[in-house]
């Protein structure tokens, strides 16, 4: 898995410093109307298609943040978030 | 039962033999060593202190007195003082030589205890860093002082790049205290080709006050 990570501090860094965070799935279940059925669905489904996916990575060998960035998990490259591919 | 006579020990202990000693704030330090050669130089300054602080804006933590990095990455200096900036939250105050342990009542954690500190300086470091690291330290681009986040020796470092002009180079790493035996292995063995020495305080103190005057 060698390939670039933009980090929004340490700028273009290789992916091995990076911790995988799982797909962006946006906002918690608003606690009001949550059943145990849409918590599980939050926690533990993902989409898992081929393609540009908006995910988050943790910056364990640097500068220690979470953020957000689009791959495109059949190339392993990350794409830019100006791109059309990355429009939901 | 009396505790003012205990001493604070450094993480590591560098190869050579000290010329001359001292105790400064409870640290024994190592000012000369015999023979510390040409360089390339590695001194131990884990006795500097540090402190950590974070807050948000940053700057409302920062006096008035002292210069605010804008930017993280960005690395301000004045006299004895140096403060890093690694993220839009957290920064980093060293104080070197006599400098006061803090000195204006900064609002933050000493980790001087906790972290290694290590400066490589003269001839070559740049080729010793590289051996070790990734990251791009000599990057064109980026106004020295600089300080960059990542792994050096495989280890999670704050790495200041302070001079880069060549006799003069400098550049300070921190890390986990834990890590320090096996980091001065790795640097120790890398610099092996380049004849690397350890060097005392007072060499870092001499190179820190040539490099102060060229910002000034």
């Amino acid at each position: 898995m060698a390939f670039t990570i933009t980090c929004p501090i340490c700028g273009p860094r290789s992916g091995y410093e990076f911790r995988y965070g799982g797909e962006d799935k946006g906002p918690r279940p608003d606690p009001a109307d949550m059943t145990p059925e849409s918590w599980c669905d939050y926690a533990h489904m993902t989409d898992s298609r081929p393609g540009v996916q908006k995910e988050w990575w943790y910056h364990r060998a640097g500068c220690g943040i979470w953020f957000t960035i689009y791959r495109d998990t059949t190339t392993n490259l990350e794409v830019s978030p100006d791109s059309p591919e990355t429009v939901a | 039962m009396k505790s003012d006579n205990r001493l604070r020990q450094s993480p590591v202990k560098l190869d050579g033999r000290p010329h001359r000693t001292q105790v400064r704030d409870h640290w024994p330090l190592v000012s000369e060593y015999a023979d510390e050669g040409d360089g390339p130089w590695l001194v131990d300054l884990s006795h500097c202190h540090r402190i950590d602080f974070q807050g948000k804006p940053l700057g409302a933590m920062i006096p008035e007195s002292l210069p605010e990095p804008e930017a993280p990455g960005d690395v301000r200096i004045q006299d004895m003082t140096m403060i890093t900036r690694m993220g839009n939250v957290q920064g980093c105050l060293w104080c070197f030589g006599q400098a006061p342990a803090n000195p204006i009542g900064f609002n933050g954690t000493d980790i001087t205890e906790a972290t290694l500190a290590l400066a490589i300086a003269g001839r070559h470091t740049f080729a010793i860093a590289e051996k070790l690291s990734s990251l791009d330290l000599q990057s064109p681009g980026e106004a020295l002082p600089r300080l960059y986040q990542g792994p050096f020796a495989r280890v999670p470092c704050q790495i200041v790049v302070l001079d880069a002009v060549p006799g003069r180079e400098m550049l300070l790493l921190s890390c986990s205290r834990g890590y320090g035996r096996d980091m001065v292995e790795a640097i120790t063995n890398a610099g092996a080709e380049f004849h690397l020495r350890s060097a005392g305080e007072d060499r870092f103190m001499g190179m820190w006050e040539t490099m102060t005057r060229g910002l000034s």
